[in-house]
């Protein structure tokens, strides 16, 4: 008798404080039960704890890029280390980022075996801005998707989405042009690339900062992207969505180039990413 | 084809939208009604029967709710309200088949495409006051999976409930809207929506140790229909009332400013004040939800937001529900010290079914 897919939504919330590094509780992140389910987005949201009245993290409870996630399933990153949120989706309404939400919807669902599930792990910057004492930032997160009690079989193969960001608020990374090591394809399968997307935020103000400062984007083959040369940031990843809309590959070990006409500083800290999928072996 | 599109969303089926080779006319059926705070009544059967001698197919619900400022006035009022998409609720049948599980709330049929648009104040400037408000009305679009053949002279049975949350008249107006043609396919699909709306939250009740919780029952977010019912998504909204405030908090130090927008629906005189975009109780209230199939569907409470995200203020998860089956939702509101007046859940499941 074939059985049936059913909704389904896996979630768990911690507090950070700045400079901490903490992983979630891996028993509320996989379903109670041993079947198949598949995720087709990870929502998260944050918002500080105790606020002291007209002082906020930047103007809003949008935490922007202090927060970084690494996510895992299994053996199988989702992500290149720790990645800022606001660099996992493009912009959305207004209302749901001053809301302190953000959504990595992924292009294909993902399937994960029984018994499996995706770790998450949460960083919150060290030197996220505060007027007032030490904030303590509750953090949720939840994945979206559907139990698959319907799959007679499993599938051989599964779609696992990736992303790789160039964050220049981490030390050693801030210079004009982004190393091998970020805006990298780490993998051995080739990834299917569908979007960039870049922010700009000021750690002192915790604000977006200044986008009318020049970029130059070179492709995974060393390709530049705008021919003409240097173009600024908000014509190439608009203010209405912050993405670059991008349909190629990027085979293991490749990366993208940026090159910064304005080097990072603390009120310009550009960070940069790809989002993809890739087809890997269901673990 | 592919269940999901870009970025994850539900594959909208917009083939079954086009009709191949021939497109018919463009046809609204639309009808209105004035409804007093805590009155009921029936849209005119009239008004909304196919008088056009041939096969519809709609694809379309739109309404809006015009607030008036007295009781029997057509005048507009002076200041900007909201609200009205949770303070009206709508039943629908059409041929004997239920499109609407008894009562449910009119901004809870269909999913929100952009928060500034759901409502809208219509105003003109002076010198002495930027914000002369001339009217306000709310309004929303369901769009139907399939489309939904209506034959020559059937007709659509609609009561619209005001339930008096605020004080003020509303006219309603709806339209259904689609195509008209002699070659138009044939359509099995009916839609269908189930909602749960439990008592209001008294936001002053609740604490850490002892939180308010409502639990649905196995007669709401229920399949009542004759055969499988294809579910396409759920949707959650929050209706805060008498907000006076920033939600949370006290004096000095406020637990979560957060204030997506101010308040948008000034108060007029004697009535509460009420916000249903997002906000920070969109944190601190709490679902969790399972099955007829025993499946724990959230197993651990959730924050609100985190199931209906807050643009869409729904959660899309196609899939098919047997005949008689439900989901068991339970919110927890456990956050003391809120400023609002009361907080109105509601949650629906919207889906449609071959029956025709």
């Amino acid at each position: 008798m074939p059985g049936y897919s059913a909704p389904l939504l896996l979630g768990s919330q911690l507090t950070i404080t700045r400079g901490q590094v903490l992983r979630f509780d891996a028993d509320d992140l996989a379903p109670r039960t041993l079947i198949p389910y598949e995720i087709n987005s990870i929502r998260m949201v944050a918002y500080p704890e105790i606020e002291t009245e007209g002082t906020f993290v930047g103007a809003t409870t949008d935490l922007k890029g202090f927060l970084k996630w690494k996510f895992m399933n299994g053996l199988l990153p989702l992500t290149d280390h720790f990645v800022p949120m606001w660099t996992l989706t493009p912009t959305r309404q207004k209302i749901s980022e001053f809301g302190g939400y953000y959504e990595w919807r992924f292009k294909r669902p993902m399937l994960i075996g029984p018994g499996g599930r995706i770790d998450a792990e949460v960083q919150l910057q060290a030197n996220t801005p505060n007027a007032g004492s030490t904030p303590t930032v509750t953090v949720a997160i939840a994945y979206a998707g559907m139990l698959r009690g319907d799959l007679e079989a499993l599938p051989r193969m599964t779609d696992v989405p990736f992303c790789s960001a160039w964050d220049t608020t981490v030390v050693g990374y801030t210079g004009t042009a982004n190393p091998a090591d970020v805006l990298r394809n780490p993998l051995r399968q080739t990834v299917d690339v569908h979007s960039l997307i870049a922010r700009i935020q000021s750690d002192e103000s915790g604000l977006e900062g200044d986008d009318s400062s020049e970029l130059q984007v070179f492709d995974p083959f060393g390709r530049v992207m705008n021919r003409f040369g240097p173009i600024q940031f908000h014509a190439m990843f608009p203010t209405d969505t912050r993405e670059f809309p991008y349909s190629g590959a990027i085979e293991g070990g490749q990366h993208f180039a940026v090159r910064l006409g304005t080097p990072p500083s603390a009120t310009y800290r550009p960070m940069i990413s790809f989002l993809g999928s890739r087809r890997e072996i269901l673990p | 084809m592919a269940r999901f599109s870009r970025f994850g969303q539900p594959a909208i089926d917009y083939a079954s939208r086009i009709i191949p080779g021939y497109g018919g006319d463009a046809v609204a059926l639309t009808s209105q009604v004035t409804l007093n705070p805590g009155e009921s009544s029936d849209f005119s059967a009239d008004a909304l029967r196919n008088g056009v001698g041939e096969s519809l197919q709609i694809d379309t619900l739109r309404w809006t709710i015009d607030a008036q400022q007295q009781v029997e006035s057509a005048d507009p009022p002076t200041s900007a309200i909201g609200m009205p998409g949770g303070g009206v609720e709508i039943s629908i049948s059409f041929g004997g088949n239920p499109i609407t599980a008894g009562e449910v709330p009119i901004y809870c049929l269909g999913t929100s495409v952009g928060q500034d648009v759901e409502h809208a104040i219509l105003g003109v400037a002076d010198d002495t006051n930027t914000e002369m408000l001339l009217g306000a009305y709310a309004g929303g679009i369901w769009e139907f999976d399939h489309p939904l053949t209506v034959d020559a002279n059937e007709t659509f049975s609609v009561h619209l409930t005001h339930h008096g949350l605020q004080n003020l008249p509303v006219v309603v107006s709806l339209s259904l809207t689609g195509r008209a043609g002699r070659e138009l396919p044939r359509s099995r699909w009916l839609p269908y929506v189930a909602s749960w709306k439990p008592p209001a939250f008294d936001p002053h009740v609740p604490t850490a140790a002892s939180p308010s919780i409502e639990t649905s029952t196995e007669r709401d977010l229920v399949n009542r229909i004759n055969g499988k019912l294809h579910v396409s998504r759920f949707i959650g909204r929050l209706l805060r009332l008498g907000v006076t405030g920033a939600p949370l908090g006290g004096a000095s130090v406020i637990q979560n400013n957060e204030r997506v927008f101010p308040s948008v629906e000034e108060g007029i005189s004697g009535q509460p004040t009420t916000e249903w975009f997002p906000g920070a109780v969109d944190s601190f209230v709490t679902i969790s939800m399972r099955d007829s199939r025993a499946n724990d569907n959230i197993p651990a409470a959730q924050p609100f937001r985190m199931v209906f995200e807050p643009e869409s203020h729904a959660w899309e998860c196609p899939h098919v529900l047997d005949e008689n089956g439900y989901y068991i939702a339970q919110i927890t509101l456990s956050v003391p010290a809120v400023l609002d007046a009361s907080v109105q859940p509601s949650i629906a499941m919207i889906g449609s079914w071959e029956g025709k």
